[in-house]
């Protein structure tokens, strides 16, 4: 019988015309989806290729030059520095890059507000042209994108909804359920089996939709890939079954076909658009970030100038690193060079003291949204999607902390070489800390997503476990 | 006869449950989201007031320096908070909040909210203009879907139209009704609204900011009816009340999802802005045949040199009356001026071009013309953002003018970068002032949002009569 009831309500929706209609309608969102995100990764990833070729451009004709014994020129009409001098190092910027992996083409996320490079230089980032930066159309920050991850997110309760919401007070008011349960059949096993063919149908549009895109817009598979793909349908299964059992519960009270439509959009609206922000409200709140201009005082509160007070900040300098002295113990106190790196070096002890201030906020805020994220499936399902496809807050913290520990230890390696007045040879081009992002393992990233993926299908168990007691009293007439 | 029409639907509204404990969950929420709003407002004034105070306080405490050192030490320009951001924060929380006042660099705002968010930020905002703008339209929809279909399936749309009732006031008659039970919501909002501005900003402020709530609330007003319009045509259409929400809803998805969305998407892919590192190579690559400060070697700085020293009448540097550093520093900022005005005009021409592209989309979704217009009636919008930036660079080239001048003017190229100047001259230098964008030319620039919503609320009424002359009574 069950099986019956799931072939007669495949052919019913299939001879409707305008399920087809929405059908195509869907698919042809996920496809839009798929390749507007992918779109965005390649430009942004073109970027960032672009700035890594240079950086090691820069370096290889630099490291030639010195090869070939090439001397800077002091003289004054046309000063030439030296080609291994560290001090050029020092001032210039490069840029390390977060790569984007192949799952990112699903969700933008964080992306487009958060930077896939940063900078790094021994001068502060606000001396700089890394810290110049936010070109970006603030319109298309609060628009948000055309991603998969929207279409999953926002649209697919609605195509579940449209499906579902008079999945039995249409028979009731068509006079078919009667009609129906004259056969030997309960109303739990009707509901159950016409639900299946929906949801069945439904994820297999899903799924198949987002491989096909998935095939036509990645180039090249890392070797997780397809684990992401496949959490991230499971997920998709979870979120889609979240919102049937919703549609079953609304329909289990009784109302009819318009009233189940008005409280199935009202639930869609409270879980998706108006739960989300008032928890974000909560949420920062509760953890305030402080004012950006404290990190403006604390640059300038550096009260120190270097043609003021370079001379006298050098001696003790010296004084206190004895091993930065150059070899043949003459110092420059007078070096108009020195005294900036030294006040760039305090400024930015300064400026990270902060900035940790900020990041430490900012983490206790995402432990929140963890926590809380259980009040609405579309958080959970958006942090999740993020997160599988690498676009997530956490990512971002960790390529930003991998990037600071990284500046340190360029930082470390041309500093002393600038006080102490050294050249590199040679060798010393091979010896230049390079950066490669460490990625976290599939598994971390799986701890971070199951907790939600299991809520929503406890969620959604506990929601036909209610419609089914609910039953009990259904009446079969309007 | 329209009266009593619409005292019908009036009562029939109040007598309903669902509008009742609707439009209650609705005003919670904007009552909600004007304390939000207000709190938000005075913190956030609280501190750029601070900050900016602190900024022009440690730049005349700086010390003895040389005025150029003061030009690289700089100034902090912070975006001020408008006061009816209080119920629009628009853009706000995704640009930058303050911009770095220095020598050589026209730099960008900074320091945008949204980096110091997590991803819930993306949900959108709870602000009144938010409930405004996508909720209130769907309680519009609530409310009117079966204004005419429900009639109909229950037969006594058939009784109203034997009676010869003209089908023109019978819309009126049902708009009027829906409107007056809005408008009980939304009276009391307003009057909270301008208690919370009162509350939160000074007398003069209040006055100063009336008229664009004033024009707000008629750009809301517009919006409200245009869906009205809408959701009684489809009712006038739709055979069965269940078509006619399924309808509206779909409406309503496309307007406010959808349609943006996709109009962002196609604007940013079509017209591209550069990203930071992109923008900064092609300014660089335009200021590597131009004069640099810093660098007397450069062609550029040959060229000023003879013409000084020609000008003053003497063969060296060292002769002049004048400090030679100072001209040339301000030769410089004057050469980077034209650069930065070449690559920040097409930025600013391309977020433009962005939004009038997004702006087209207005004609099939009224929530992008009510969206813009609010922002630009809140000042929280592109052309205020715009105009806060271009103020800070006219500032910093005065600035920066009156720095280098007074460098090349008290001091000769002898005392090289050794002249010094004190507290008194910082003191002297303007303090930065923002005069925001007044309110008519804040309407002009939106003034085909404007129009795009008289469009759309008496297009759709229009419609709506149309489609009531059409409608069958079974």
């Amino acid at each position: 019988m069950f099986t019956k009831i799931i072939k007669n309500e495949w052919r019913n929706i299939f001879a409707e015309k305008s399920f087809l209609i929405l059908a195509i309608f869907f698919s042809a969102l996920i496809f839009y989806g798929i390749f507007n995100g992918s779109n965005w990764v390649n430009n942004r990833s073109q970027n960032s290729q672009t700035l890594t070729a240079e950086h090691e451009k820069n370096l290889a004709e630099k490291q030639e030059k010195v090869r070939q014994g090439v001397k800077g020129s002091d003289d004054e009409n046309k000063v030439v520095p030296h080609p291994g001098d560290p001090y050029e190092f020092a001032m210039n910027l490069h840029y390390v890059v977060l790569p984007f992996t192949s799952a990112a083409i699903f969700a933008v996320g964080q992306s487009d507000v958060l930077s896939n490079n940063a900078g790094i230089a021994v001068s502060t980032l606000q001396r700089t042209e890394a810290d110049k930066d936010g070109f970006e159309n603030p319109l298309s920050f609060l628009t948000g994108k055309f991603d998969l991850s929207f279409v999953i997110v926002y649209l697919l309760p609605l195509f579940v909804l449209a499906m579902s919401f008079n999945l039995l007070s249409a028979e009731r008011e068509n006079g078919t359920l009667q009609l129906l349960l004259a056969n030997p059949l309960k109303l739990k096993t009707l509901l159950t089996a016409k639900v299946t063919a929906q949801f069945s149908l439904i994820l297999g549009i899903v799924s198949a939709v987002t491989i096909i895109g998935t095939l036509l817009s990645v180039k090249s598979f890392t070797d997780d890939f397809w684990l992401k793909i496949l959490l991230w349908l499971i997920l998709v299964f979870a979120y889609t079954a979240f919102w049937f059992s919703l549609a079953v519960f609304v329909n289990s009270f009784g109302f009819s076909s318009a009233t189940n439509a008005v409280v199935a959009s009202a639930s869609w609206l409270c879980l998706v658009l108006i739960l989300p922000t008032l928890l974000n409200v909560a949420i920062s709140a509760i953890y305030p970030v402080p004012p950006r201009s404290e990190v403006v005082s604390a640059i300038r509160n550096v009260k120190i100038d270097m043609r003021r007070d370079g001379e006298k900040l050098l001696s003790e300098f010296y004084q206190d690193h004895p091993e930065m002295i150059p070899k043949d113990g003459k110092t420059n106190t007078k070096d108009f060079g020195l005294a900036f790196v030294y006040i760039q070096r305090e400024q930015k002890k300064k400026v990270e003291e902060v900035e940790n201030r900020f990041a430490e906020q900012l983490a206790k805020q995402q432990n929140l949204v963890k926590n809380l994220q259980f009040f609405s499936p579309s958080i959970i399902t958006n942090e999740a999607l993020n997160d599988i496809a690498g676009t997530g807050l956490e990512r971002y913290t960790n390529f930003r902390s991998q990037a600071k520990e990284f500046d340190k230890s360029w930082d470390a390696y041309f500093v002393p070489k600038i006080f102490r007045g050294e050249t590199l040879g040679v060798a010393d081009f091979d010896q230049i800390p390079r950066f490669k992002y460490q990625e976290e393992s599939f598994a971390s990233i799986l701890t971070r997503v199951i907790y939600g993926v299991l809520f929503l299908l406890i969620a959604a168990a506990a929601l036909m476990f209610l419609a089914f007691g609910k039953l009990k009293n259904y009446r079969l007439e309007k | 006869m329209i009266k009593t029409i619409a005292k019908k639907e009036f009562t029939e509204l109040l007598r309903d449950g669902r509008f009742c404990w609707t439009a209650l969950i609705v005003f919670a929420l904007l009552l909600v989201s004007l304390g939000l709003g207000w709190k938000n407002y005075t913190t956030v004034k609280r501190e750029k007031d601070a900050a900016q105070v602190d900024s022009r306080k440690t730049w005349e405490n700086q010390g003895e320096r040389n005025p150029h050192s003061a030009a690289h030490f700089g100034v902090y320009a912070f975006r001020p908070k408008m006061p009816l951001s209080l119920i629009d924060s628009g853009l706000d929380n995704f640009s930058g909040s303050s911009i770095w006042v220095e020598a050589h660099y026209q730099n960008p705002a900074r320091n945008r909210p949204i980096e110091d968010a997590t991803a819930l930020q993306r949900f959108g905002e709870l602000t009144a203009a938010g409930i405004l703008q996508l909720l209130l339209p769907l309680l519009i929809i609530f409310l009117t879907f079966d204004a005419f279909a429900g009639e109909r399936t229950s037969g006594t749309l058939r009784q109203i139209l034997s009676l010869g009732v003209p089908r023109l006031q019978l819309v009126f008659g049902k708009t009027l009704g829906v409107l007056a039970a809005l408008l009980l919501l939304l009276i009391p909002s307003i009057v909270i609204g301008i208690s919370a501005l009162a509350l939160a900003s000074s007398n003069d402020v209040l006055l100063s900011s009336l008229p664009r709530f004033a024009l707000m609330c008629v750009g809301y007003l517009l919006y409200f009816i245009a869906f009205i319009g809408i959701a009684l045509t489809v009712s006038a259409i739709a055979v069965t009340p269940r078509t006619s929400l399924v309808i509206l809803l779909t409406f309503w998805i496309a307007s406010c999802l959808l349609i943006p969305r996709f109009a962002n998407d196609l604007a940013t892919n079509s017209i591209k802005t550069p990203t930071g590192s992109e923008f900064w190579a092609a300014v660089n690559k335009d200021m590597k045949d131009g004069i640099d400060g810093h660098d007397s070697a450069n062609k550029r700085t040959k060229e000023l040199e003879e013409k000084v020293l020609a000008q003053y009448g003497v063969t060296k540097k060292e002769d002049l009356p004048i400090n030679f550093t100072g001209i040339s520093l301000q030769a410089g900022e004057e050469h980077g001026n034209e650069i930065f005005d070449k690559h920040y005009s097409n930025l600013k021409t391309q977020h433009l071009s962005q939004e009038y592209f997004q702006g087209f989309f207005g004609v099939i979704s009224p929530f992008l013309p009510v969206r813009g217009f609010s922002m630009a009636m809140a000042g929280t919008d592109l052309k205020h953002q715009q105009n806060f930036n271009d103020s800070v660079e006219e500032y910093r080239r005065n600035l920066q003018k009156m720095l280098n001048n007074n460098f090349a003017d008290n001091s000769t190229s002898k005392d090289g970068m050794s002249y010094k100047v004190g507290k008194a001259f910082w003191e002297k230098t303007p303090d930065f002032e923002y005069v925001s964008l007044n309110t008519s030319s804040a309407f002009g620039s939106r003034i085909f949002d404007f129009l795009l919503l008289i469009f759309w609320s008496f297009g759709t009424l229009a419609v709506s009569v149309f489609a009531a002359h059409k409608m069958r009574a079974n």
